[in-house]
Order: C-alpha cells, then structure tokens, then sequence
C-alpha cells in the first residue's frame, strides 16, 4: 500500500516537471534567441551575442509602440474600472426589473469573437471619425475588459455589508462621501486584482488592434507582427524577452502591493 | 405649554405606519421618549422593533405619521441630517480604518479641527475605558471591546437620541451582564437619551426607565417595568414579561375593582385591571411567585388543594408543577432558604393566592 502510494507520487512529480518544461521551453527558447549572433531567429543559436539587444536601441518604433500600448491599455483599464465598479453598484444597490439582463449583457464582450467586435469598432469608429487612433483603441478595448471588472469588483461589493454604510450615513456622511470613506477603500484590492487581470489582457490584445489601428498608432504586439512580416532577426526575440521582463515585474509588483496593503494601510491610516 | 413639552420630550413618533411589500411593520404607532430616559423596545422578531427605531434613526422613512426630535418634524430628514445616532446590531465598525478613525469619522464629517477631534476622542474613550486602544486596527479587537468602541463611535458625537439595535444579542452570558452595567454606567455620566431594541425581557428590565412591549407592529404597552410586570394590560405581556399561570376564565361577578371569575372549573377572586364587566371571558395571570404552598396559602382570598406533580429546585427557589384537578396545571415559585420545607412529588398539598395578585386579562382587548 504504503509503496504504491510513494510511485504514485513520483508519476504526480514528474507529470508537474513536465507540464513546467512545456510551459517554459518556449520562453527558454526565446531567451536564447534574443542572444544569438546570426541575423535571423534560429534554434539553436549560433554564438553568443548582445547585438541585437544594441540594435533594439536604435529600433524607435518599438518604443513608440511600448508606450503607444501603455497609453492603452492604462486608458482602457481606467474607463473599464470607472465604468464597472459604477454599473456594479447599479446593478447591486438599485435592482430594477431586467437588471440581471443587463449584468449578461455587459459579460457579454467575454463571449463574443474579437475579431467580430473589431470589424464592428472598425465601422463604428469610421463613422464616428475616429478610427485609426488610440482613443477608439481604448473605448474598445474598455468594453472587452468590462467583464472583468464588473465580475470581480460585482462580487467584492456584494460582500461588503450594507449596515458599514448605514453606520457612516448615520453618522452624517453624505452618499458620496459614503461612497469615498467607506465602500472605495474597501473594494482597494479587488479594483487593483480587476485593473491587473485588464491592464494585462489589453497589453497583448491583438484582433481589435491590428483591424481599427493605423500606423504611428500602432501598439506593441502589431509593431512586433509588422516587423515579422519584413525580417526574421532576432530583434522579435529581444523584445519579447523585454516584455517578459515587464510582465513578471508587473506581476511581482502587484504582489508586492498586495502583500503590504495593511501595512501601507496602517501607514496612511496613522497619518 | 408647547414650549415646556419640547423641552422635556427628545424624540417622538406620531402615529407611524410602514408597510414593506404589503406586509404591515408598524400600524399606527406613537412614542414618546423623554430627554434623559432610557428606553426599550421589547418584542418577539418581526413585531416591527428595529423598522421603528430605523424609522427614529432616519434610515428608514414611514409611508404615514412624523417623527419629531426635540419637537421639530424630521420626517423628511435622511439619516446624515439627524443629530441622532445608531449602534448596529453587527456593530458596523468600518474594518479599513483604526479605532481612532472609526470614533473620529463622526467628527470629521462635521470638519471640526484635528486639535478639538483628537480631544474629543480621548475623551470617550475613557468614557467606555479603552484609552490605549485608538491605534489598533478593528479586527485585534475582542467583542466586548468592539462592542464599546461602537458606542464610542456613536456618543462621541454628542446626539440627542442614542439608537440601540440589538448590540449585546452577539455576546457570551457573562459579557452581555457586564456590557448592560457598562451601558447603564456610560448612560449616566453621558447623561443621554437612550433607545435599546431588544426581545431579552431581563435586559429591558434590568436596563430600562420605561419598556414598550410590541407585538405585530403596534406597541400593546408602554410603561415602567414595575407597572409592565405587575400591571400588565393583556394575556401576551403577562406572558412576555416573566413567568405567569395563564388560565381560562370567565367574569360572574363584578363590583368596581373586585371580580369573581370562574376559572378551572372553580370560582375565584380576583382583580379587574380594566373595565371588565359581568360575562367577559378571558385569562387570570398568576405569577408563578405569588402562589403560596402549604402554611403561607392558609391567609390566601383563594385558597384550593393540589397535587405536586414536579419539583425543581433552583437554589435561591423551588419551582413545583401542581395538578389542581380538572386537568389544569398551575406552577408555583416559592422563597428556598435552608430549613424550609421542601415538598416532595406526589405529595397533597394546601395552596392559595391574594385576589391582589390574581390579575383577570380580558381578551376582548386584543383582537
């Protein structure tokens, strides 16, 4: 019995090892592209070399588009928490007949194809004249991410205890200011965890893009495609090693955040 | 005359009706609450104790009737315009924010300056005697600590009413007795009026100036414990307040405040709080404390024999369960000290009561 459960054991350890060397083989492989010596990506590398990370430098449009991709993804995370947290509460606080309609319908952009809502934004943005920019980037962009936020932040607020803000009602605050002592700071990590999971589902976001962008607009992962399609050198290695890079520091700052939230509380709470 | 009752009156409900999706909480209910007094609720859940002191907090608005806080109609007044304030019954302490902040949001919400804040929570805190407490976070605090700081929270303001919704009910036994000193004790030196919601009858009567006992969204009676225990006006408040012999009877004879009733198939003397009349039916309440046993039933207006059916001793009393023939049953709560006579199950046994204490509760009232 006893001996069976210890191989038992070793099929989980290496199963794990397994599907750890497939999710990181291809990143791996990468990595040691983006320092290869030849002028195209093969595997294995021929030689070791930085020149291509030098050569990044001298590659402007892909820091246009890095900051082309902040710029949308922080606008379109932005609207899409503004806008959620404040349908959330609509939902939540003021039911009316058909608001649980409304609550699928704004989950709706989960669902349905992007390249769909592409062509759609694409007509919609044309007619409305602004079809090419950044700005119908992040409208669109905010709608595909709605879903997160509402879901996320929907469930945070419907946790929240009603009597927290009867008792500071109460004690004479106004709805809004209700609002901003009471339920915003509450719902902290939960609009930070919905405005994470949007921030970086819009940073790779590629259908929408590539269909209502235009160039001197383009965001990172079109930039990436655009210059694939003309050369093959490691330049597209070494710019997904630094997004990499940026990921996992987003993602140990995020922790971070999330790891000292009381005590940054306590910090700002005792001032 | 107007002037002298807003003076003395702190807050008053005039006739208030609340109906929720057709159900009626409150049907015309009145309340006055002198400045100073301390006052419970008291009823069974959903007999409409807590919509009425919502409806006093200004978190809840009636559909008819007005509330006037120191003789001005608030009616219309949301619950941040009202210099009344409100324990929950979940205590409601903001978990974000240290205890510091939770008593001081009251005060900065009126933007009073850092210095007179600061002063003013130092200040009760000591009243509910956590001092050293205003930094920790609300979650490293214990329930009977929780408990003051929400009343610190709520006094530091200074209202003229103080709502309490049912704050001890979360306690342990021995907590909730030490936290009804603790709130008679911060009564007094605060000097406030009090409004407590419960439907523990020891709590409203070891707490209360007056008690208003509701059942079904109207107050059946409002008054001193002494006169709610002694006097009370029907069958149910008899019954809610302490321990009561209800038992069916039926008025033969009547002259003024003495009545003749015939009741377990016997007739008895009794008292006629109202104005029941020759013919009117309904229960004799007998506390279980005013049936004499043995010699002490020989001076008794009523006097019967019985059968002990169950001893309980309790200490400081013996609760005995008689059987008075016919099918009824009466209990019987007598004075224990070491040497008196302790009766045994089976045994016969002379028992009476004074036609004083036996109160004739006439039915027809309810309905």
């Amino acid at each position: 019995m006893r001996t069976k459960n210890v191989s038992f054991k070793w099929v989980l350890y290496v199963a794990a090892i397994l599907i750890c060397l497939f999710l990181t083989l291809p990143l791996l492989i990468i990595i040691l592209t983006s320092f290869g010596a030849g002028t195209s990506s093969v595997f294995p590398p021929k030689g070791f070399s930085t020149e291509w990370y030098s050569h990044l430098a001298s590659q402007k449009q892909f820091g246009q588009a890095f900051v082309n991709s902040l710029i949308a993804s922080s606008g379109a995370t932005l609207l899409a928490l503004v806008g959620g947290t404040l349908a959330a509460m609509a939902i939540l606080y003021y039911p009316f007949p058909g608001s649980g309609v409304l609550k699928a319908f704004f989950m709706s952009p989960m669902v349905v194809p992007k390249i769909t809502l592409g062509v759609a934004y694409l007509i919609l943005f044309s007619k409305m004249h602004i079809a090419g920019g950044l700005f119908a980037l992040i409208l669109g962009e905010a709608v595909t991410v709605f879903p997160f936020v509402i879901s996320i932040v929907g469930s945070a607020l419907a946790n929240l205890k009603p009597a927290d803000r009867e008792a500071a009602a109460d004690l004479g605050a106004k709805p809004l200011r209700v609002f901003f002592t009471v339920t915003l700071p509450q719902l902290k990590i939960s609009l930070l965890m919905a405005g994470a999971i949007s921030f970086v589902f819009t940073f790779d976001q590629v259908e929408t893009a590539l269909l209502i962008l235009r160039q001197g607009s383009y965001t990172l992962p079109i930039q990436l495609f655009i210059y694939m399609e003309k050369w093959q050198d490691p330049t597209i290695a070494v710019v997904s090693v630094m997004m990499i890079v940026f990921a996992l520091l987003l993602f140990f700052g995020i922790k971070v955040a999330l790891k000292s939230a009381p005590a940054m509380e306590k910090m700002l709470g005792k001032k | 005359m107007s002037n002298q009752h807003a003076e003395t009156t702190a807050i008053e409900a005039r006739n208030i009706v609340k109906q929720f999706a057709g159900h009626t909480a409150l049907n015309q209910v009145s309340l006055e609450v002198k400045r100073g007094e301390f006052i419970s609720l008291l009823g069974p859940s959903g007999c409409g104790k807590t919509t009425l002191l919502r409806i006093l907090g200004g978190l809840e608005h009636p559909d008819e009737g007005a509330v006037l806080l120191s003789g001005k109609d608030v009616s219309g007044v949301p619950a941040y315009g009202r210099n009344t304030n409100m324990i929950f019954q979940q205590l409601a302490l903001f978990p974000h924010m240290d205890v510091y902040n939770n008593i001081a949001y009251g005060l900065k919400v009126k933007k009073l300056g850092k210095a007179e804040i600061k002063k003013r929570v130092a200040e009760v805190l000591e009243l509910v005697q956590l001092s050293d407490y205003s930094n920790r976070s609300i979650s490293q605090l214990s329930g009977g600590q929780a408990q003051r700081i929400a009343i610190a929270r709520a006094l530091v303001n200074k209202p003229e009413v103080l709502l309490l919704d049912e704050p001890l009910s979360a306690l342990d036994m021995q907590l909730r007795l030490d936290m009804q000193h603790e709130l008679k004790r911060i009564q007094r030196e605060f000097g406030g009026t009090f409004i407590f919601v419960t439907h523990d009858q020891n709590e409203a009567m070891n707490l209360s100036d007056r008690i208003a006992v509701m059942r079904s969204g109207v107050i059946l009676q409002y008054g001193t414990p002494s006169e709610i225990y002694e006097r009370p006006v029907d069958s149910f408040v008899a019954k809610f307040i302490g321990d009561t012999n209800l038992l069916e009877a039926k008025v033969i004879e009547s002259s003024g405040s003495k009545l003749i009733v015939e009741c377990c198939g016997r007739t008895f003397e009794a008292r006629n709080p109202g104005a029941a009349g020759v013919g009117s039916t309904g229960h004799l309440s007998l506390r279980y404390e005013y049936v004499g046993l043995g010699e002490s039933a020989e001076r008794c207006d009523n006097q019967l024999t019985g059968k002990i059916l169950e001893s309980v001793y309790g200490g400081a009393s013996i609760r005995y369960k008689l059987d008075i023939g016919g099918g009824y049953e009466l209990t019987a709560n007598v004075q224990y000290q070491p040497g008196n006579p302790i009766y045994g199950v089976g045994q016969e046994i002379a028992l009476g009561f004074q036609r004083e204490y036996a109160l004739f509760l006439d039915d027809s009232r309810e309905a």
